[in-house]
């Protein structure tokens, strides 16, 4: 781990495209800036490590299990909507294509 | 084209179902082909499936057969790094973890999947906000006849 003191309002450059500024020190609590390009991830340590650790568990699903959830499975149902559409509507709609694709 | 997996044997998919996270998925960072299975026996489950890896699949679904109301809020920002624009529309899976008891399943609707088809381009966000759990069950503890998804 590369370690360096900064003061008050001084940043560190890490690559050409992130920039890393602390705005705030009080007490035990550091507030930071941080700047990077869009499509780079920035989360907090612990929620990011909690993802982690649920897609590698959830990355030991077996066929066989979801095999034996068939009825249970088709029981999931969308309810009726008669809510307004602002309340329904959604950023991103699902599920998706592909209808196409059988395994 | 032809998928290698441990769970089904080579499997066909098609071009459509491809998709690439150019990150990979936390914990997986550098598996970034993935294909969208799905058939009759499973619905309304999917699995994403590695290009890559023939072991490694998630068992994934339409989030609103668990949460009829949830909505994957991303950013304007985040929505462009797979070239959605806000008023655009993807489409979202959310990852299952599958216990030893299926029935006790849990659905991470804390860092949903959003698809882009046009260029098909994929990544897993983390929302922002306490309101989503990590681990939200799929299927009612009492429930013992058809099932509706648990409320809010």
């Amino acid at each position: 781990m590369l370690v360096l003191t900064r003061l008050l309002n001084e940043a560190i450059m890490i690559g050409d495209e992130i920039e890393i500024t602390v705005l705030e020190i009080r007490g035990d609590r550091v507030r930071i800036g941080i700047r990077a390009p869009q499509q780079v991830p920035i989360h907090r340590k612990e929620v990011y490590q909690a993802i982690r650790e649920a897609n590698l568990e959830a990355a030991k699903a077996d066929a066989v299990t979801v095999n034996d959830l068939g009825e249970l499975g088709r029981t999931l149902v969308r309810p009726p909507f008669p809510t307004p559409p602002e309340k329904s509507e959604k950023e991103f709609k699902s599920p998706g294509p592909p209808a196409d694709n059988r395994a | 084209m032809l998928v290698t997996t441990t769970r089904f044997g080579a499997v066909e998919v098609a071009d459509a179902a491809l998709f690439t996270f150019a990150d990979g998925l936390p914990g997986f960072p550098h598996r970034r082909r993935f294909a969208i299975l799905e058939a009759e026996r499973f619905a309304p489950f999917r699995w994403l499936h590695s290009l890559e890896d023939p072991g490694l699949a998630f068992l994934v679904i339409d989030p609103l057969l668990v949460k009829p109301d949830y909505r994957a809020e991303v950013t304007p920002e985040e929505a462009a790094s797979i070239g959605l624009q806000a008023a655009e529309s993807g489409f979202v899976l959310v990852i299952l973890t599958v216990p030893d008891h299926p029935r006790e399943m849990t659905a991470n609707l804390k860092a949903p999947l959003v698809f882009n088809p046009g260029p098909r381009l994929a990544r897993q966000f983390i929302l922002l906000g306490a309101d989503h759990p990590i681990r939200h069950r799929v299927f009612s503890a009492a429930a013992t006849g058809p099932v509706v998804p648990e409320p809010a």
